[in-house]
């Protein structure tokens, strides 16, 4: 008998995600599929605006991984028209993007993921003494590892427990067989869970200083808005670069000392997670943080390329602007495109909506036909997964000291081969050790700003072609990034000074995709074939394979049966 | 309290604006003495919101503080009221002829634009049709 089992709406993520699963008769899922239920259209709503405008709509996607799609707005326009921003800028914009994917990979860990490693319940039988005592043996260095915070975090989470309102811990799958951490370990995790939230909204008071606020900070096409004079009392001055040295140094300290250590030791707990949950073994990045101009890619410290089926002895250069390599398909996806084409590269690309889809409610989609408001992109046709994972890949494949000698530190910590790292737990490490590199990166981003600074250079925007009238007639761009969530590239077709045509090919439009018009699955289905799940009622496996990728959607699991009946629905509030 | 006040009523840039110095072109010489941004597009005067005096993340900045205007962000319809850096002399205000610049220049100075700004926008806000009653939340006890 097969199983099929519904999670939607997908919960400690952000936006609407749908998986539907069948499990075979050894309870491993054999079929799965992903399905984006909320239509975004951003496309449709930035045409005939000003492309100077446009990364304050683009930006405006989503809050959690705010500024990427700013500064990919930036970048299509100014690619568009040939506009170069200054080296401030550059960095300055290198700091903010640092700065996102350092908030965004804790957030992620502690906040939305940790929870399916951690049991916050079996926090509450941990010894305080004995959770010192792991506290100090994995992270020397940490300045709280005391019995006395650890009994203060433990009575904390008890009159928690005690209320009865266990608000955002509430309804998760508490107990599951698939827990397999020590009270103490999760009495760690529950305090450090606690930290990071703290922790956090200091780290982004950087982006308010460069942009003015968190979320949503400004971007500017030619460069920064934000002035640098070191002794003006409002512009960016020295005090607001000690400010911000300091939130980089405790950064550092935040990386180091507490969320690497947690991930080592939560990791050696679960061996078996590393042969779990791999997927396509397809790899994309585009790369960020141009050392010289944007165009310079070989100066990125994260670099670009693509790896097909595994092979780490080859990184395939990777072109956005090429209209053979990235294309969008629309064979499984609620849209159409005109003249009967069903593959289009961005520039060329369409949003026109065609709902084919049941009438909701519904109790499941046909993978046959068109099931989700995601398109499908594809690389030179392959389907390939992007993300932390992938950077970190193409980053070891290439070659990069600093990729290696973390990547290499870690698996010697696991004792586990590099293969281990095609899988959940190898995608779960990578934004850690990522994040690792992020922190020091940052620091070195912020020195070469003092840097130039000293050199006599305080430029920060070049207003050179600011005005629509120094544009040509017609100009079409790209401006790419990395996300968090992995690759992200707009492309813009500017015409008359007006947007004539806008498309968005987001991280989690290719790991979500749906099929393609081959039937070739996307990462996440691919990701889930062959998980094994304790109990079909609590698919807490799915989640971790899912959550591995950091999609950003909230949760209602309905478990059907063959006949759609329910099997039982879970509720989770976040 | 949060929406009663426009931005520019308690903006630290004020009297920048009243005084008529403005920033011409991004990073300019006005821009790192922290001109008022009216010229690059800012939305302060017609954003009626409290970022200038409770600011952002703790007090840390507000967009104005940070050198790039307000793009009037909790007013509605915003987004259909560009381009952002356009400034609101080319918004087509209904109930009065005369831009800013035209009342600015009848009256000769550079500081009265201003007037012309804060006239315009109050009569926005007193042309704008009266919440009706059942919508004005009752206050709760305490407050």
């Amino acid at each position: 008998m097969t199983t099929r089992i519904v999670v939607d709406p997908v919960t400690r993520i952000e936006g609407h995600l749908r998986i539907e699963a069948t499990l075979n008769d050894s309870n491993r899922v054999g079929d799965a599929m992903s399905s984006g239920t909320m239509w975004r259209g951003l496309e449709v709503i930035l045409q005939g605006r000003d492309p100077r405008d446009a990364w304050a709509f683009c930006e405006r996607i989503c809050g959690v991984c705010t500024t990427v799609h700013a500064l990919a707005s930036v970048r299509s326009v100014e690619n568009a028209l040939d506009i170069k921003v200054p080296t401030n800028a550059q960095i300055i914009r290198n700091i903010m993007f640092l700065t996102q994917m350092l908030q965004d990979h804790v957030v992620h860990f502690y906040h939305l993921h940790a929870l399916d490693w951690v049991d916050v319940v079996s926090a509450l039988k941990a010894d305080p003494a004995q959770t010192s005592a792991l506290a100090q043996k994995i992270s020397p260095s940490s300045p709280i590892t005391g019995v006395g915070y650890f009994k203060d975090t433990s009575a904390t989470l008890k009159k928690y427990v005690d209320s009865g309102q266990l608000g955002i811990f509430a309804n998760a799958y508490w107990g599951h067989p698939a827990y397999k951490l020590p009270p103490e370990a999760n009495l760690l995790a529950v305090a450090h869970y606690l930290e990071a939230l703290k922790w956090q909204k200091e780290l982004v008071k950087i982006h308010t200083i460069f942009g003015g606020k968190n979320p949503h900070p400004n971007y500017l096409v030619g460069g920064m808005a934000s002035p640098i004079a070191l002794q003006s009392d409002t512009a960016i001055n020295i005090a607001r670069l000690n400010m911000i040295k300091d939130l980089i140094t405790q950064a550092n300290d935040f990386v180091n000392q507490i969320y690497i250590p947690d991930l080592l030791a939560i990791a050696s707990f679960y061996p078996e997670w590393t042969q779990i949950g791999g997927g396509l073994g397809n790899y994309l990045a585009y790369g960020d943080i141009p050392q010289g101009g944007i165009s310079d890619v070989g100066s990125f410290r994260i670099p670009r390329g693509a790896i097909l089926n595994k092979n780490l002895a080859e990184v395939l250069p990777v072109d956005p602007g090429d209209v053979n390599q990235i294309q969008e398909q629309v064979a499984h996806s609620w849209y159409e495109y005109t003249d009967g084409k069903t593959s289009l590269h961005p520039w060329e690309g369409q949003t026109t909506p065609k709902y084919t889809g049941p009438k909701p409610p519904f109790t499941q989609l046909d993978e046959t036909a068109k099931y989700s408001w995601l398109k499908a992109p594809r690389w030179k046709g392959n389907a390939v997964e992007v993300g932390p994972l992938s950077r970190m890949l193409v980053g070891y494949a290439s070659g990069k000291t600093e990729y290696k000698d973390v990547v290499n530190n870690a698996l010697g910590a696991l004792k586990v081969p590099a293969t281990a790292l095609f899988s959940t737990l190898g995608r779960t490490a990578a934004r850690g050790l990522e994040t690792q590199l992020c922190a020091k990166w940052l620091m070195d981003e912020y020195n070469r700003l003092i840097a130039n600074l000293k050199a006599g250079d305080s430029t920060t925007a070049d207003n050179t072609k600011w005005n629509p009238s120094s544009w040509p007639s017609e100009a079409k761009g790209y401006g790419f990034t990395e996300a968090p969530r992995g690759a992200l590239c707009h492309w813009i077709h500017i015409k008359d000074g007006k947007i004539a045509n806008y498309q968005i090919v987001v991280p989690s439009t290719w790991n979500a995709s749906p099929r393609d018009e081959k039937g070739q699955l996307g990462a996440y289905e691919s990701a889930l074939l062959g998980t094994p799940l304790a109990n079909s009622k609590q698919p807490l496996e799915i989640l971790r394979t899912i959550h591995s990728f950091d999609p950003c959607l909230a949760c209602a699991a309905h478990v059907l049966g063959k006949d759609g009946r329910v099997l039982s629905q879970v509720h989770v509030r976040v | 309290m949060f929406y009663g006040q426009r931005i520019h009523d308690k903006c630290y840039r004020r009297a920048f604006f009243d005084a008529g110095q403005f920033v011409e072109a991004w990073d300019d010489d006005g821009a790192r003495k922290g001109w008022c941004l009216y010229k690059m597009g800012c939305r302060g005067p017609t954003t009626y919101n409290s970022c200038s005096t409770v600011k952002w993340n703790n007090g840390v900045s507000f967009p104005i503080g940070s050198g790039h205007g307000c793009i009037g962000c909790s007013e509605a319809g915003f987004w259909d009221n560009g381009p952002f850096y356009e400034r609101l002399s080319n918004v087509v205000v209904p109930g009065i002829d005369a831009t800013p610049d035209k009342i600015g220049a009848l009256l000769g100075t550079a500081a009265v634009v201003g007037v012309g700004a804060h006239l315009v926008s109050t009569i926005v806000r007193q042309s704008s049709k009266p919440i009706p009653a059942e919508d004005v939340p009752t206050p709760s006890k305490g407050e």
